[in-house]
């Protein structure tokens, strides 16, 4: 019997060490990088976002445009099309795309079709409700003169615990009235993940 | 230690051993039978299989199953990515788990998942994501089968006999096609007639559906291929839709009509007497009464339009033949396992006989190979509430609004056995709109 006590001893402790795995949590800075999956994340969508709007901004159909109207040209960012392997949330990248094209203060910039339809909505009630010093006019919304456009693409070597990921997001800028592409750019990312072949 | 403890202490592992799950799967798949859902997952869910981490994924296939067939699409989207998350990190072998499974079973180990189930689980998901009309997210999921079917193929180099799924392959071309890829669409086209012709010719007797020609013929000379002539006259100069022909003046009604339940699988065993009442036992997984197709061909009509389809995808035979093909391998394991177990015992009565516990030798000895045998339990885990079988039929429309689209059933010897009203539907003009049904027959 007392070996079975011992056993005991050894045995009921062993229940508790497996049953506190603790979880830890610690704020991140939202610019400090963590890839943790090997998947698109935040940090490619916010870095890719910044580089292509440079990018974009300083490309030649930009002063042209300048020179020509003496405006700054009107953007919208259209639709960016998910062709990867991974389900890639494409509203989080448009997000950030529009607010490097916002802050760039060098391009005017109109919403995008779904926030429009809000803000007719409201500015419809307006004529009913609102003061009528304050009441907006309709159909004067601005024009955008350019549509950016594009697709995140991926290409996938893999071999056994390896896996090398390629990310190529190209995008378009097109002029409005006449379709032409006035800028092709880009970013691609590659990724080399291994995966653990042995647990405990 | 005394006899007492000796004694408790194997009837422990014999226990910790012999948790079953045959009575659950046997209540879901009644449940699946008279389309009781809802209440399977509520069943599902206070089973064990919930709470175990070592079947993990079986809960999560089981789980995004039944909430696709409850119309829960986005539920069972996430359990599905969950069954996805969790293949990755099974992809580890756990070193404590296998040596648990070496004086114990198979059972020990978490499951992993057949080939063929973990290419289901896209399958499932395109599905979800195209019942919610998200196109988008569909394709990112055949994009990803294609990878894994890719890696079976490299894997097992032709091997085994799932290394391709025709049916798969052949969905994903129809995807791409709609979403206007049309190279990647030509290539999976391509794959499931190959596939077709020849693993599903020869293993379980079934042939390319009938569509595939006019998809092949199609494409090719959409994309301005050379292959258009090849199998111009291949298929003997039969008549097709070319695609601004359909884009302009039809519309296309793509039914997937799933057939009864998977056959389970059974623990097979072959036993050898030793001492006294003990004896050696081999146990392994095999399948019985696997039952035949009833079906031979399914007709759907809408309005004036109708449209012959048959099997694609002959899921039971498949498992059947992914498992034969691994029976030497179990076996081998199986076998090296129980000699194991049974050597122990030898080992551990011989050197009590030399010691002063002599008179307890014959005891332990007797224990030991009953509790080698009765641990040997076969793995018979498997994804349970997937179909018998899988059937595809396209029927081209003109485009409109149609209020009954009937699914008609027939046996092999074409009298019709079964006839469902599947609602209204709308097609537009270029549309190709896709429906699902799940029967049992």
């Amino acid at each position: 019997m007392r070996n079975f006590k011992l056993l005991l001893l050894f045995v009921i402790p062993l229940f508790f060490v497996s049953s506190c795995a603790h979880k830890q949590i610690r704020r991140m800075d939202s610019s400090e990088i963590k890839d943790l999956s090997g998947r698109w994340n935040d940090t490619d969508s916010r870095l890719t976002a910044q580089k292509v709007i440079a990018e974009c901004l300083e490309s030649p159909w930009y002063n042209r445009h300048k020179s020509e109207t003496g405006k700054n040209p009107v953007v919208i960012v259209g639709r960016i099309v998910n062709k990867s392997h991974e389900h890639i949330n494409t509203e989080t990248f448009i997000n950030d795309l529009e607010k490097s094209l916002i802050n760039s203060g060098e391009v005017d910039f109109v919403a995008n079709n779904a926030t429009r339809e809000q803000v007719r909505a409201e500015r419809r009630s307006m004529q009913d409700w609102s003061n009528p010093d304050t009441v907006k006019r309709m159909r004067n919304e601005t024009g955008a003169d350019y549509m950016l456009v594009g697709s995140i693409n991926t290409i996938i070597d893999k071999e056994g615990k390896e896996t090398v990921k390629f990310y190529q997001i190209d995008l378009k800028l097109l002029q409005l009235e006449t379709n032409k592409i006035v800028w092709i750019g880009g970013k691609k990312i590659k990724k080399y993940i291994k995966k653990d072949s042995i647990s405990w | 230690m005394n006899k007492r403890n000796v004694l408790l202490f194997l009837l422990l592992l014999i226990f910790a051993s012999c948790s079953s799950n045959r009575k659950l799967i046997t209540n879901i798949r009644k449940d699946l039978r008279s389309s009781n859902y809802n209440e399977a997952i509520v069943r599902l869910d206070k089973s064990d299989l919930a709470t175990n981490s070592k079947n993990n994924l079986l809960y999560y296939m089981e789980k995004g199953t039944l909430l696709f067939l409850a119309d829960r699409y986005s539920e069972s989207i996430t359990y599905f990515t969950l069954a996805k998350r969790r293949l990755d990190e099974l992809f580890a072998v756990s070193i404590s788990k296998q040596s648990a499974s070496m004086i114990s079973n198979d059972l020990a180990l978490p499951y992993k998942g057949e080939d063929f189930e973990k290419v289901l689980i896209h399958y499932y998901l395109a599905l979800d994501y195209l019942m919610l009309n998200n196109l988008e997210d569909a394709l990112v999921e055949c994009r990803q089968v294609n990878l894994l079917l890719n890696e079976i193929n490299e894997k097992y180099k032709k091997k085994n006999v799932y290394s391709e799924d025709a049916f798969v392959r052949y969905l994903n071309g129809v995807l791409f096609e709609i979403f206007g890829e049309l190279n990647d669409s030509y290539i999976d086209y391509y794959r499931s007639y190959k596939t077709y012709k020849n693993n599903y010719k020869r293993f379980y007797n079934i042939t390319y559906p009938s569509f595939l020609r006019n998809d092949l013929l199609r494409l090719s000379s959409n994309l301005g291929l050379d292959d258009f002539n090849i199998f111009k006259e291949k298929f003997g100069n039969i008549s097709y839709l070319s695609e601004s022909n359909f884009k302009y003046k039809n519309g296309e009604i793509i039914l997937i009509f799933e057939n009864g339940v998977i056959p389970r699988k059974t623990q097979g065993e072959v036993r050898a007497p030793l001492v006294n009442r003990a004896f050696f036992k081999l146990v392994f997984p095999e399948y019985r009464n696997i039952g035949d197709t009833v079906i031979g061909s399914v007709k759907l009509t809408a309005g004036k339009f109708s449209s012959v389809g048959g099997l694609v995808e002959p899921l039971a035979a498949i498992a059947v033949q992914d498992l034969k093909d691994r029976a030497d391998r179990i076996m081998a394991r199986m076998l090296a396992r129980a000699t194991v177990k049974h050597g122990a015992t030898e080992v551990a009565t011989e050197m009590l006989r030399r010691s002063k516990y002599s008179q307890f030798a014959p005891l332990v000895r007797i224990l030991g190979h009953f509790f080698s045998s009765a641990t040997e339990k076969a793995d018979t885990r498997g994804w349970y509430t997937l179909p018998h079988d899988i059937f595809l039929v396209r029927l081209l429309v003109a485009p409109g609004k149609y209020s009954n689209l009937q699914l008609n059933i027939y046996n092999r010897g074409d009298n019709k056995i079964g006839s469902v009203n599947l609602g209204s539907v709308t097609v537009k003009t270029g549309q190709r709109v896709f429906k699902y049904y799940r029967g049992y027959w």
